[in-house]
């Protein structure tokens, strides 16, 4: 049955699995993360005897990160590639987003914000860190779990700090995008993409209004009825 | 008031006493070895392995040969980067000076295995599902607290290994090189007098230290980039974006009504 | 009697002072400072022991479990004054004799075990089933051979079927009782580690000077100016002796000389070290004394002229028609040769001193007399020429010469002092007798005996072998190195006669102290028979087995009689010759003759488990084999001596494990049943068994003489008691009946006292109780020489450096005045004049006054030997090449010592087939036949397989790289090992040629935890001419590449 507002798909089942897939797997990780990085933090917790329960349970966390880009690839190959392209490609609309942001964010001012592509820049910007840093985590992180005694002990050492480094970069930028999915009042109902996959047409018009047309002339304007 | 190790190399005769005293206040198993076509074994350190003797062949000039011994075992650096790089603090600095360990505190994550410039602590039980425990010479903490000396050092007969007062030893040390020099030993040194803020266990060498396999400047400074790290950049950027974010909240909630879609 | 406790305060005391290290914060400021909540997590220990291993004889305390059932922690004792707290590999590994990770270690024997006749596994069984069972074989086995009277009708009492091997880690009290035991029985295959270690040293340093053992002592090495090691590599095979070496190298500035045909890890220490082909140290040790002839010669200011021409036998006039090996072509005169005219014997009748009417030996002082010692020696060394020298030894001369000069400037001088530390690799060949001769020659010319610092250190290998050799467990002699009497003295009186007539002396100022000879013989047999040894019956002589004075009984000599047949029983205690034994394949052979063999050990060891060697079948082999557990050293009490004649008490710290016992009580209760068996049966010659002081005695109860125990009862009769009162000449009473004596001078000849061995007299004594448990130590010297006079108790008499009147001139004054032994104050004993310092080897006043003794007091003559008339082959040592060797010597036509004997002629490898010289050594891991470290998991990890160290030219020649295997064969045997190749060995130039050496250790066997070839596979069944200890350290050999 029909309803009055339109929707249009904006994430894909596979798309939304993946993420909430690395939701929990960056919960898991950033908690034990923290746990096993902070002294202070690692010992008031302490599961298991000095914490070697909070580094395995961080073990399963990373297979579970890892399994992310391998599900997105398997059962979504095209998503993966269509947004793989999208971070990748940056114009000067992205440097308008830049100028209008501080107005756009703090005082709501949407006049100066050009028109945005299915990611906005910054959530391009997020995307695109997400991405280099997952790389990075999996590789120093593969490098910490398996290399001791095989890898020269620089490699290791340099993994341990550019893993903690992409932690901080991860988590820094993760407090951004918790803050705009859920709690900015310009951003109120951006959550429901990544939860149902449909949005209401409009607030794809809105934020999204170059990835909008496209869609349009696409002609994939689904509707929900 | 700081307690070091002096390991004097030409009076050691590589009996391997302190190699034994150490596996047995310790408790440590035997390993299983065989013969790799020189006296070493077992050949490496291991958690079960805490000093071991290495033995060096080397031909001097004039075709002189000659036969050296180096007790090779923590190195108990004051600026010690396994100390600055634990992330539970399980290693730490004890008062009397020496790098110690709680293993209770120990996660496993084996980061000391790595960023020890010597390569010295070892990781027992690292299997996937083992707890991962750091091991390596503790100086006989419990020996030392209580008014003994560790046991390496009480059992070498030789009295290469010498311990005591950092200080007292230090000059020692340098006594003992000129006097070595007075023998003809041209390139004795004494090595660790101020390496990694001075080690705690430092040796009279014949020879240049990488004869000895010891590395001429070993460095601590990734363990102190990390800890840089550790302390600024979770504090700093997380920090610092989180204030950002409450501030662009203050302001934007009273600054954006959103009509209801 | 119960173990002394350290106290907490004295250990920390000396574990902060005794090792060098500074004060440690006190207690108090650490508990202020919040520090004080680390506990020891375990104890360290309070048992006091010895270490069962070297003879440094190190102290060790021992820390049991809250049960006192395991042992948790063995380190070194630091109130200790030779290891001060330290250890070596071996001794920090002590724990694991007992327990391993908790529990028992496994390998340790906890039951008594049986083999049956042709039977492939041993039968589990109670200890006192085995010893019924040993008890019968015995006595069938005696009654059947017995031999009653020789082939020219003497009484010989003898009983050759029967033999007993070891033990030299066995304690004083337990050697003792062995030796009573086996004596009784008849034996005289009476055999120990001694025979094939340092036999050849007892040998060449009676003969020097008088008695055979170690002159000075650890500690003491610190006052040395010079150290030579040769034959030895100390700072592998006694590494706590090190510390010593240490001290005199910081303290002294003295010099450390290796000699040896390896680099070894004391050549890793030295000062100089000069290559030596194996078995050329004559060769050698010639050379420095022509050079130290020579320059005596040219700077006689350079020595002590006075020692050489007052203390030795420099001066006196040799027999003119005596001829040194120069002018004979290598032999001295009087040799008649055998059935091969390159063997044979010596008419010593040359060989003797010219003498006045009144029987006093002619000198001449300013020895220039052609006929006087000093000549003849320069006439026998005259060819040992560097050049020539080298060319046999393989060294390169300039090394050599800076050898002989920088020992003869260091310890040639008056007051200086050199040492010579030396062992298996002098010791253990077919001239090591005279190998040993050659360093007492050196050190006599550099009057370097009876000083601090200097004299002949024979490096003694076990725990107790100087214990187990003074205890006679030896064929040829009774305790205290008196003499087995040979079958043509049939009564007492003639064998007191034959031997007061070898030491007799015309000369008032000799002492010639074995003249004292028949009280000693007359107190052991009064303590072996107790009251049943009488004036009237010979005090039991002729219960004495007498030897065949054709025959020879000793180690190989013994194997040679199984492999014959001849020996039908073997009781081997803690002794592994399966794998010790020279050429182990005969011996392992001969064993599979045996009608039974008892084996009594910790360990299931290569001897007892003969029958499974692999390749053997056992359904072949009849050999009833019972093997019975023997307790560990700190499992049991008891006395060992170590090579310094200390005798230090151990306690006992922990039960021994299972059924294990200590070895004194097995040969108690062994005795005790064949004692039994021949009251209840009769048999033959019962009476030599039944008359013993032993039933009754042993198993009285309470124990007679106030004795707190076995091992106590023991002790107090080795040092002896008066049977009888005995008065003083003024007629007050000197000893009560049944007291304990106080000198081996009161020992007398009529049967009024009792010894078990007379060199102990004094250790056990009424008013100081038992002195080898004295641990008091302060080093009471006044001139601080480290003697520990307080510390245990040393023989003789606690005379801690022996020959010490040679360390004073003819005044009495030290030649040192700094590190005196002893010097002549005459303001003691009220006036009189006495002696400060060390006991004196003889209390009498110096040289220069009246009722004076030469210094040398058990020599007849009481000087120095350097002439040595009294072993077989020659007075002087003269080059010879070892049986198999690769090249033919250039200094004489004799190659061989002539006056060995040759077993197995047909067992000879010559240079053609066998071009590599081998040689067999020791590692600081593991312990003569391994059974002791072969079964200890860190002992085991340190050194985990057989090998064999070779030069790298050598490998690239065989094409052979680093850990590869290699097969090394000589005539008798192959065996295979993990090659180390090394800079450590090279090629030598030897007579133009370039010969090759390897070396190998001999620890393995096919038991234990770890397991390899034994080396002795391939050594020669050939001994020393005057002791037959075997030629294990230089033969023949080829190295293939690969395994067997």
């Amino acid at each position: 049955m029909a309803d009055k507002r339109q929707e249009l798909l904006m994430f894909n089942t596979t798309q939304r699995f993946v993420h909430w897939l690395h939701a929990a797997a960056f919960f898991v990780l950033m908690a034990t993360g923290l746990m096993l990085y902070i002294p202070w933090f690692g010992n008031s917790i302490a599961l298991g005897d000095g914490g070697h329960a909070i580094r395995l349970i961080h073990r399963i966390g990373a297979i579970a990160f890892m399994l992310v880009p391998i599900c997105y690839l398997v059962f979504n190959p095209k998503g993966l590639f269509d947004a793989m392209k999208r971070i990748f490609t940056w114009d000067k609309d992205d440097l308008g987003w830049l100028r209008a942001a501080p107005a756009y964010y703090f005082l709501g001012d949407e006049e100066a914000m050009p028109p945005q592509d299915k990611y906005n820049t910054g959530q391009k910007l997020f995307y695109l860190t997400v991405v280099i840093c997952m790389v990075g985590f999996i590789v120093t992180g593969l490098i910490m779990w398996f290399g001791k005694g095989t890898v020269p002990a620089w490699m290791f050492r340099w993994s341990v700090i550019l893993h903690d480094l992409c932690a901080i970069a991860y988590a820094a930028f993760f407090l951004v995008h918790f803050y705009l999915s859920v709690m900015h009042p310009l951003m109120k109902g951006a959550i429901n993409g990544m939860l149902f996959g449909w949005m209401p047409e409009e607030y794809v018009r809105r934020h999204h209004a170059r990835y909008y047309e496209e869609l349009r002339s696409k002609e994939v304007l689904g509707s929900k009825s | 008031m700081a307690k070091a190790m002096l390991i004097d190399v030409s009076k050691c005769t590589g009996c391997r006493a302190c190699q034994v005293a150490c596996k047995a206040w310790n408790d440590l198993p035997g390993e299983v070895t065989t013969c790799l076509g020189y006296y070493d074994n077992p050949p490496d350190l291991s958690p079960n392995t805490w000093n071991r003797i290495a033995f060096y062949e080397i031909e001097r000039e004039g075709g002189q040969v000659a036969w050296l011994f180096r007790s090779i075992r923590c190195m108990h650096c004051t600026d010690a980067p396994c100390v600055r790089v634990c992330p539970t603090g399980a290693l730490y600095k004890d008062p009397l000076g020496f790098t110690a360990y709680d293993e209770s505190k120990c996660n496993g994550c084996g980061y000391c295995t790595q960023f020890c410039p010597f390569h010295i602590p070892r990781l027992k039980d690292a299997t996937v599902w083992g707890k991962g425990k750091v091991a390596k010479c503790t100086f006989c903490q419990d020996r030392v607290v209580n008014g003994l000396i560790p046991a390496c050092a009480q059992a070498c007969p030789t009295g290469a290994i010498e311990f005591g007062e950092r200080d007292e030893l230090v000059a020692e040390g340098r006594a003992r090189v000129d006097t070595l020099k007075a023998k003809g030993y041209d390139e004795a040194n004494l090595y660790g007098k101020n390496l990694l803020g001075g080690l705690g266990t430092m040796y009279v060498l014949t020879d240049p230290p990488d004869t000895f396999g010891l590395p001429e400047a070993p460095s601590g400074a990734l363990a102190e980039v990390w800890q840089l790290q550790t302390l600024g950049g979770i504090g700093i950027a997380v920090g610092a974006t989180a204030l950002g974010l409450l501030i662009n909240w203050l302001i934007a909630r009273k600054q954006i009504k959103v009509e209801e879609m | 009697m119960n173990a002394t406790k350290i106290s907490r305060r004295q250990f920390i005391k000396l574990a902060g002072t005794a090792t060098g290290s500074l004060l440690l914060p006190s207690s108090a400021a650490l508990a202020a400072a919040g520090w004080l909540n680390f506990p020891l997590h375990k104890p360290v220990g309070e048992a006091p022991s010895i270490c069962c291993f070297c003879a440094v004889g190190c102290g060790l305390i021992v820390a049991a479990d809250a049960e006192g059932k395991r042992v948790i922690n063995v380190e070194g004792d630091p109130d200790h004054p030779i290891n001060r707290g330290s250890l070596c590999s071996k001794g920090m590994t002590l724990s694991q004799l007992n327990t391993v990770d908790g529990k028992v270690n496994p390998r340790r024997l906890q039951k008594a075990k049986y083999r049956a006749p042709g039977s492939s596994s041993w039968e589990e069984k109670s200890l006192d089933w085995a010893l019924d069972q040993i008890a019968q074989r015995i006595k069938t086995t005696r009654d059947k051979h017995f031999i009653s009277q020789d082939g020219e009708g003497r009484t010989v009492n003898r009983l050759e079927a029967i033999a007993s091997l070891g033990g030299a880690a066995l304690d004083n009290e337990e050697c003792s009782l062995i030796v009573k035991a086996m004596r009784s029985l008849g034996l005289v295959y009476i055999e120990h580690q001694a025979r094939i270690c340092h036999s050849s040293t007892v040998a060449a340093l009676a003969e020097s000077f008088g008695r055979g053992a170690m002159t000075n002592h650890w500690c003491d090495i610190q006052n040395s100016d010079c150290v030579i090691i040769v034959g030895s590599n100390a700072a592998e095979t006694h590494p706590v002796s090190f510390k010593w070496v240490t001290k005199a190298m910081e303290q002294n500035g003295a010099r450390l000389i290796s000699i040896d045909p390896r680099f070894t890890r004391s050549s890793a220490k030295a000062d100089i070290y000069a290559r030596m082909r194996s078995g050329t140290d004559i060769a050698f040790f010639g050379g420095m004394i022509k050079w130290v002839l020579d320059d005596m010669a040219a700077n006689p200011g350079r020595y002590n002229m006075t020692y050489v021409t007052e203390y030795t036998n420099m001066s006196f006039l040799v027999n003119p028609e005596f001829e040194t090996a120069t002018e004979n072509d290598g032999k001295f005169s009087g040799f008649v040769p055998g059935a091969d005219p390159n063997y044979g014997k010596y008419d010593k009748s040359t060989w003797t001193f010219q003498k006045d009417e009144k029987g006093i030996i002619l000198k001449d002082k300013s020895l220039q007399d052609p006929n006087c010692v000093f000549q003849l020696l320069k006439r026998q060394y005259a060819r040992y020429d560097p050049d020539t020298v080298c060319a046999i030894t393989g060294t390169d001369v300039e090394t050599f010469l800076k050898v002989c000069e920088t020992y003869a400037r260091l310890t040639g001088p008056v007051g200086k002092a050199g040492t010579i530390m030396y062992a298996m690799g002098a010791t253990q060949h077919t001239h090591g007798t005279q190998n040993i001769r050659a360093y007492a020659i050196l050190q006599l010319l550099l009057g370097n005996i009876g000083v601090a610092g200097g004299g002949i250190n024979a490096l003694r290998g076990e725990s107790n072998v100087q214990g187990s050799t003074d205890h006679a467990l030896l064929y040829h002699i009774l305790p205290g190195y008196l003499s087995l009497p040979v079958a043509t003295q049939t009564t007492l009186q003639e064998h007191l006669d034959a031997k007061v007539a070898s030491f007799a002396t015309a000369d008032p100022k000799s002492a010639s102290w074995w003249l004292n000879y028949p009280k000693y013989y007359v107190s052991l047999l009064r303590s072996w028979y107790g009251d049943n040894a009488t004036e009237a019956n010979e005090f039991g002589y002729q219960w004495l087995p007498k030897l065949d004075p054709a025959a020879n009984y000793s180690h190989i000599a013994l194997f040679e009689a199984m492999a014959a047949g001849v020996i039908k029983g073997l009781i081997c205690w803690g002794q592994n010759p399966a794998v010790g034994g020279p050429n182990s394949f005969a011996e392992r052979q001969a064993l599979q003759k045996l009608d039974w063999l008892v084996t009594v050990d910790l360990w299931e060891t290569e001897t007892c488990a003969f029958w499974q060697e692999p390749g053997v079948d056992p359904a072949d082999i009849q050999t009833e084999v019972f093997l019975l557990p023997a307790a560990a050293s700190y499992e049991k009490e008891g006395s060992i001596v170590n090579s310094g004649r200390w005798s230090q008490w151990r306690w006992k710290a922990v039960d021994p494990v299972g059924d294990a016992k200590p070895d004194l009580e097995i040969i108690n209760e062994l005795m005790l049943k064949v004692s039994e068996l021949y009251e209840a049966e009769g048999g033959a010659a019962p009476e030599p068994i039944t008359r013993l002081r032993w039933k009754g005695w042993y198993d009285a109860s309470p124990l007679p003489r106030g004795a707190e125990s076995l091992v106590d009862l023991v002790s107090r009769e080795i040092n002896g008691w008066a049977e009888s009162q005995i008065n003083n000449a003024d007629g007050t009473v000197q000893y009560e009946e049944g007291k304990l004596l106080g000198s081996f001078a009161h020992l007398r000849a009529d049967g009024a006292t009792s010894s078990a061995n007379w060199l102990y007299t004094q250790s056990y004594n009424e008013k100081d109780g038992n002195r080898q448990k004295w641990r008091d130590n302060v080093d009471y010297h006044p001139a601080g020489i480290g003697t520990y006079a307080k510390w245990s108790w040393c023989w003789p008499l606690n005379r801690r450096i022996i020959y010490n009147r040679a360390a004073v001139d003819l005044d009495g004054n030290p030649w040192d005045p700094e590190d005196f032994v002893i010097k002549w104050d005459p303001t003691l004993s009220d006036g009189k004049g006495g002696w400060a310092g060390d006991v004196p080897d003889g209390g009498w006043p110096p040289m220069n006054m009246e009722g004076t003794r030469y210094p040398f007091i058990m020599k007849p003559e009481g000087h120095g030997h350097i002439f040595g008339p009294g072993l077989v082959d020659g007075p002087f040592p003269e080059h010879y090449e070892p049986l198999e060797s690769p090249t033919i010597h250039p200094l004489s036509g004799t190659q061989h010592n002539p006056a060995i004997k040759v077993w197995r002629p047909d067992e000879i490898g010559t240079p053609d087939e066998y071009p590599i010289v081998a040689t067999t050594y020791r590692v600081t891991e593991h312990w003569q036949a391994g059974q002791m470290t072969r079964n200890l998991p860190w002992l085991v990890e340190l050194m985990p397989q057989m090998f064999v160290e070779m030069s790298e030219e050598l490998a690239a020649e065989i094409g052979v790289k680093n850990a590869e295997l290699v097969t090394v064969e000589s005539r008798r045997g192959s065996i295979q090992a993990v090659a180390i190749v090394t800079k450590r060995f090279k090629p030598m130039q030897v007579n133009g040629r370039l010969v090759h050496q390897i070396g190998m250790p001999w620890h393995w066997g096919f038991q234990g935890l770890s397991v390899g070839d034994s080396a002795n596979k391939l050594s020669p069944h050939v001994g020393d001419a005057n002791t037959m200890i075997p030629e294990y350290k230089a033969f023949l050999v080829r190295v293939k590449k690969g395994g067997l």
